[in-house]
Parts: structure tokens; sequence; C-alpha cells
């Protein structure tokens, strides 16, 4: 049957195979859309590692190389804020979330060079970021006056350095050996560029304000006890500016940074989408016209089938039959092309979201052609064949 | 006039055909369009970037030592810009001015956050900010450390809520700046110019920049004429090339001075050389939008062709009485030029409704979209290219038909 359906349509080659390079373009188009959506709602699906809500932060720009002076001033400072207003606790952090820097560095154990996201913390964060540790411990008073730096790495990097060995206690270090750090702990995923950023391997190295760092902290998370308001910030700006008159600081809270954070990834995926629908909207448009021309060309011969005897449901079936099996063909060359992607670029994608891409996309199309050729397989099938050969 | 009539005739027989080509070159063309206003904007700007044709700026940097083992990139330190870069011969003028700062300012009662710029007293001889009031500090305020500040015009609005706000105080991270201008709102497209509040490099509370190779400032340079701009990136890249390293453990700096397309080109495809893949990135920007035109013009060509059984008796007798081929080519690319300028006409009033939609959606703060003669003439280019595009295949195919048997096949 397909293969009488393959001839009529070679027949036709003239107009059929423009159809079908529609519909390759079509899937390329709706399969690009399709991976990043995918993508980016598998990265969503990820828990973040930490609590966001009810949360500021003070960035300080200070002097370019931290002194010792100045980290036990942030950290004198972070102890006089407590529970300043509806300030509950504060913490030291070196990097903030949802921010666009980095301090990315490689890490070693047993000759095995993983490159980590680092951050440095003190002992009161994970109580104020609400960080569930998977094994271990975090930072504490013990780990006070030792040489090597205590580190609480997440299940990412474990998996990678320590495949098939339990991490805590092992000393993990970077290529030049200038920093030997002890895993105490073994966290989930921390997610410090937010949820729709590809997660990478983690390391919190304990923020020490007795111990030198490669890169100083210089900012503080403040847990709010959810009484703050936007008029707080004014007061705890006056009485910031009265703890370090010579700093520069800077105040926000972490559901607008989120919201920044998030905006240039999400800007563009509302605009695609907005591209692709109504290019769809275009294209199966044309096609339902494409289709009716085809019926009004095809009376005669529709005419003669229902003469011979087919039924109203055969003449139905011809049509979509037909369409599907161009859109199949389209489906099957755009597949072709789009394959070639994921095998040449290698593109932060899994092969999940491929898949899904792949699969949506034909569905997608398929469901478009079997609704743009119900309403010409409905003409056709009215098609009376005395009327329709009539003139013959 | 008599082909334009019969266009209407032949558009108005087939309402559904007409409208859905309309809706899919109106579509396309109101995304070509709204896209190169943007590029067009962005490329040519009225406002403080007017001299862009005779502006470089240096800003990316990277530096590294001899075994490539530590690499830092950022834009460029103050102290390589003042040091090395100012005293260079070619250019005709040279201004620094650092990234913008968002500082927050509590004057209004509310939470204001402002892009603050810090800049040296020369910008102003290269960046056009229209003054509407007062005037611009000098040089000698910036050595000074004079606490003197220039406010856009929405800065004014928002913290003062009047524009009248010369001699007023405005508080920054604890600092009191006098006002001593007012500008005009500058687009966020104009990403080198845009600020909120400037104010002298000097009289920042953290003077700690001053000793930077790499960090956050960008050098303007201003040529005298075009043919000037190729001999000032030469010398920047031997200024680029002997810097003196105050730390040591780096001993290789690399990055150009770049116009504006460089600047985009720079940050796509990244590279510190002197020469940026300008010419690639508008080679991808010309294919992407082929590409994108392509799949409503197939589109359009499915529909066209499939209408040439319609008008096979119309064709037949044009032939039958003589006319050639080019001729019915001719006739029928000129109706699919007619059609696709009345979807480019609806395409433009919708890329005006989306522009505007834009400007007021405030993505880019203070963006003021302007279509002016170039984006007309792109447009009308774009036009040109989708009708022939999509109208020569179905024009030779329907030329083509044989005589007898267009003339013998009846249209329902």
């Amino acid at each position: 049957m397909i293969k009488h359906y393959l001839k009529l349509i070679w027949n036709r080659k003239r107009t059929s195979k423009w159809i079908v390079a529609e519909f390759a373009l079509s899937f390329l188009a709706v399969c690009g859309a399709m991976t990043a959506f995918f993508h980016f709602y598998q990265l969503y699906q990820i828990p973040l590692g930490f609590e966001y809500r009810d949360k500021w932060q003070i960035r300080f720009q200070m002097p370019s190389q931290g002194s010792e002076a100045q980290i036990k001033e942030l950290f004198r400072i972070r102890d006089d804020l407590e529970g300043f207003g509806p300030i509950q606790s504060v913490s030291v952090m070196q990097m903030l979330p949802f921010m666009n820097s980095t301090w990315s560095s490689t890490t070693t154990y047993n000759g095995k060079d993983v490159n980590a996201v680092h951050n440095f913390m003190d002992d009161k964060a994970q109580a104020i970021l609400g960080i569930q540790l998977l094994e271990g411990r975090w930072f504490g008073p013990q780990d006070d006056g030792s040489d090597e730096y205590p580190v609480v790495i997440d299940s990412l990097l474990k998996e990678q350095l320590f495949p098939d060995g339990n991490a805590l206690g092992q000393l993990i270090s970077d290529p030049d050996d200038s920093m030997l750090k002890r895993v105490v702990g073994v966290m989930p995923r921390f997610r410090q560029h937010g949820e729709l950023a590809v997660c990478r391997p983690y390391v919190i190295v304990r923020a020490d304000p007795n111990k030198e760092a490669p890169l100083p902290s210089r900012n503080l998370v403040l847990k709010m006890d959810g009484s703050q308001t936007p008029e707080f910030e004014a007061t705890l700006a006056k009485k910031l500016e009265a703890m370090a008159p010579s700093w520069n600081f800077n105040i926000s809270n972490w559901i607008d940074q989120r919201e920044n954070h998030l905006k240039p990834t999400l800007i563009p995926l509302y605009i695609m989408g907005i591209i692709i629908s109504f290019m769809l909207l275009m294209v199966g448009l044309g096609l339902l016209g494409v289709l009716w021309q085809n019926v009004l060309q095809r009376v005669q011969e529709i005419g003669l089938r229902q003469a011979i005897g087919a039924s109203k449901v055969d003449v139905l079936k011809q049509i979509a039959w037909e369409m599907v099996i161009k859109t199949g063909l389209g489906i099957a060359i755009g597949m072709v092309l789009a394959l070639q992607v994921p095998l040449l670029a290698p593109l932060p994608v899994i092969r999940t979201v491929w898949v899904a891409a792949f699969v949506g996309s034909a569905l997608v199309l398929v469901l478009l052609t079997l609704l743009c050729s119900s309403y010409p397989a409905f003409l056709a099938s009215r098609i009376e064949p005395a009327l329709a050969l009539k003139d013959e | 006039m008599h082909s334009f009539k019969l266009l209407l005739k032949v558009l108005a027989r087939r309402k559904f055909f007409t409208l859905v080509n309309l809706f899919g070159i109106s579509f396309t063309l109101m995304v070509l369009l709204v896209g190169t206003t943007l590029f067009e904007n962005f490329l040519f700007p009225r406002g403080p970037e007017k001299r862009s044709d005779l502006m470089l700026v240096a800003q990316r940097l990277e530096m590294t030592n001899d075994d490539n083992t530590t690499t830092w990139t950022s834009d460029a330190g103050y102290y390589f810009l003042d040091r090395f870069v100012r005293p260079m011969k070619t250019p005709h003028k040279f201004a620094i001015m650092g990234n913008a700062t968002t500082v927050m300012n509590y004057q209004s009662g509310a939470k204001v956050e402002l892009a603050m710029r810090p800049a040296d007293g020369n910008i102003w001889d290269i960046l056009d900010y229209q003054f509407l009031a007062g005037g611009p500090f000098s040089e000698a305020q910036n050595q000074a450390a004079a606490q003197v500040a220039i406010v856009s015009r929405g800065t004014a609005e928002t913290v003062f809520g009047t524009d009248q706000v010369l001699g007023k105080s405005l508080e920054i991270n604890g600092l009191v700046y006098e006002v001593i201008g007012v500008v005009q709102n500058v687009s966020r497209l104009e990403s080198r110019a845009y600020g909120e509040v400037w104010v002298p490099i000097n009289s920042l509370k953290d003077q700690s920049f001053k000793d930077k190779i790499v960090d956050d400032f960008l050098g303007f340079f201003l040529a005298e004429k075009a043919s000037d701009l190729p001999l000032i990136k030469d010398e920047y890249d031997e200024v680029i090339k002997n810097v003196v390293f105050p730390d040591p453990s780096f001993t290789v700096l690399r990055g150009g001075a770049d116009n504006k397309i460089e600047m985009m080109a720079r940050s796509v495809f990244g590279g510190y050389e002197k020469e940026t893949q300008a010419g690639q990135l508008l080679g991808v920007i010309l294919g992407l939008v082929l590409l994108f035109m392509t799949l409503p013009a197939i589109n359009l060509m499915n529909l066209n062709t499939s209408r040439i059984m319609e008008r096979s008796s119309e064709i037949g007798v044009r032939k039958a009485f003589g006319a050639t081929t080019w001729d019915l080519m001719k006739q029928l690319l000129r109706e699919n030029l007619l059609l696709t300028t009345l979807g480019g006409l609806v395409g433009l009033l919708l890329a005006v409704l989306v522009l505007s939609l834009i400007a007021s959606s405030q993505i880019f703060p203070y963006f003021e979209w302007h279509l002016n003669f170039r984006v007309f003439l792109a447009g009308f280019f774009l036009v040109c290219v989708f009708g022939l595009y999509s109208g020569l295949y179905p024009a030779f195919n329907m030329s083509r038909l044989e005589v007898v048997s267009s003339l013998k096949r009846r249209a329902l």
C-alpha cells in the first residue's frame, strides 16, 4: 500500500520535492528550538543546592590585594551585623551566586585532573544557605590551625575524582601543589550560576580569617527573618558607611539577582519560541493551501476511485497517507542534517535531550500535517463521482 | 498600472492564498526589519557614539606568562592606558572611561540603582553627550579630584523628581557629588557610552585601580580622519608588545583596538589578536538571514507552484497568442514582487509595532529606535531578494507549460 502511495508522490515529484524540503527545514527549526527548550527544562529540574529566598548580599569593593587586616575587618563586620534589624545571621562568601564571575581551578587526586569551580565560605554558610550534606560535616572550629584547607566537594566532583572510593578524609590538590585540600564533606550539586546553567564540579573551601587565600573574600550573605522591607536597605547602607568608611559596597537581594541572571537566557528563548510558533502556523497554512489546491486538481482521479468502489474512508486515508509519507521523508532528511550537530559539535547537551527533541519535533510535524490535511481530505471525500466524471 | 490591476484581480480571486502568502511574507520581513533596525542602531548610533566611524576602543586584554600556564583576561587597566597608551602619537584625541558599575542611591526615599561611569576630562571631546543643562567636568577638575557629577535626564527625574538639578547634591557610596551637568539619556545599545552618572576617575574613594594593567577600563581613540585608523591600530599593537609589567610574573600582553563591528566579532569569536574576525561575523549573519528566509520562501514557492494548474488555461491562452517564456516569467515575477512588496508594507507596520513594544518594555533602557533611510533601503532590498528568491522557480515552471496540455486542462 505504502509503495503505491510512494509511486503517486513520485509521479508528482515536481511539487512533492518542495513540500519535502519545507518539512526538512521545519524539522531543523523545530528541533533546534526543542533542543534548547528541553535542555533548559532538564537543567531547571536539578535542585539549586541552596536556598535563595530571604537572602541579601553585600559586595564590597576594597583595595586590590586583600591584606590580612582587610579580611579580619570583613569578619568583624560580619559579626557586628548579626541581629541588626531583620538580619538573622551573616556569612562570608567569596563568589556570590547569580553573578557572571567564576573562579575555577584544576583539582588533582591520584594523578587525575578535574577542572572544578571553587568558592570560599565560612563556618556559618551551611546553615545560612541551607546546604544539605550527603556525607561528612561542614567546617568548624576544629579546622583551626591546620595547614591544610578543609573543603566540601559536590557529588559531581566526587564521581569524577573518586569513582569507586570514599572521598571523605582524602587530600586533593592542584597541579603545582600550592594548596592542599582535605575533603571533610560531600554535598549535592551546588549551582552557583542558577537553575539554567550547566552543572560543574564544585569545591567549597573554608574561609578562614587567619589563613591566606589566593583570592580574598569580599562579600557577605545576610539571612533575613522575612520581615525585611526595601527601606531597611537605606538603614543598612548608613550603618555600613559608618562601619567601613573606606570601602565601596553594593547591597542587593537574591530574588532580584536570580531574576536578572536568568533573564539573558530566558528572553532569547521566549523570542525563539514566538518566532518558531509563527513559522509553524505559516507552514501549516501554506500546507493547507497546497493540499486544497491538490484536491481540486485531482477531482477526476478521486471521483473515478469512488466510482469503482472506494469508500469515503479510503479517500480520506489516501490523502492523509500521502501527506504523512511526505512529512516522514522531510523529517528523515531533516534528522540526517540535524544529527550532524551532536556528532560534529560538542554542545553541552545530554543525549536524552537530543532524543526528546528529535522525537518531539517529529511528533509536532506529523500532528501539524494531520491537522492541515484533514480539511482538504474532508473536501475530497465529499466529491460526488457523477459530478466529477461528467466532463470526461 | 495594468499589471498592477491584473495582480489585484489575481489576488482577490483566491483570498485564502493571498492571506496565507501575505502572512508569511509580512511576518518574515517583520522579524528581519526588527533585527535590521536593532543592528543599524547599534552600528550607526545617533547618540554620544555619533562619531563611531572615527572611533576605536581598546578594551579586552589577555595577560599571560611565558609558558602560558596562567592567563588573566579582562578589560584594560588604568595603569596600562594612562602610562603606555595615552602617549600614543597617531590618535587625534584619547580618553579613559571605566565600565559601568551599579551604585545605589536612596535620596528619593526609594532605592535607585544607577550605572556609574568614572571618566577623565577628555571623554567629552570624543563622545558627543548632549548637554541639556550645565556642562562637563574638565581634565583639571579630574586631576583635582573634584566631587562633581554629570547625570542623565532619567537619573535626574528618578532621584530628584525634576530636571532642574544643577548644584544639587547626589549621594553615591557615601560620597557627596555636586551635579554640574545634565545630559540626554543614552540608549543601552550604545554600550560604550552608556551610563546614568559620570564622575571624575580621581574622585573615586578607592584609588587602587591606578597600578593595574588589566582591570575594568576602556581607552577611547578618536582619529582625525578615517585613513588614520589603521595607523592607530598599528601603533597600539606596538604599545601592547612593549608594555613593561609592574608584576614580573606576567610577560605577554595581547589585545586590539576595535570599531563597533570588530568589538562584536571579538565578543562572539573571542581572540586577543590585533585583527578580528569581523568579515566572518558578517558572513555568518548573512547566512543566518538567508536560512531564516528559506522556509517562508519555500512555503510561498509551494503555494505558487500548486497554483500553476489553476492558472494553466490563462498561461496557455497567452502562449498560444505568442507570448514567449521570458514574457511569462516577467509577468509572474512581477506579480510575485508586487505581492512581496504588499507583504513588506504590512511587515513594516508590524515592525514599527514590535519596536515600540521593545522600546516601552525597557529590555534596552532608554532605547529609542529610528526607521531611517538605511533601514528602508535594507527593507526594500530584503523584499526584492525575497520576491525573486521565492518567485523564480515557480515562474520558470509555469512558463514551461505545454500550450496544448494547459489549454486542455480546466480549472475548477
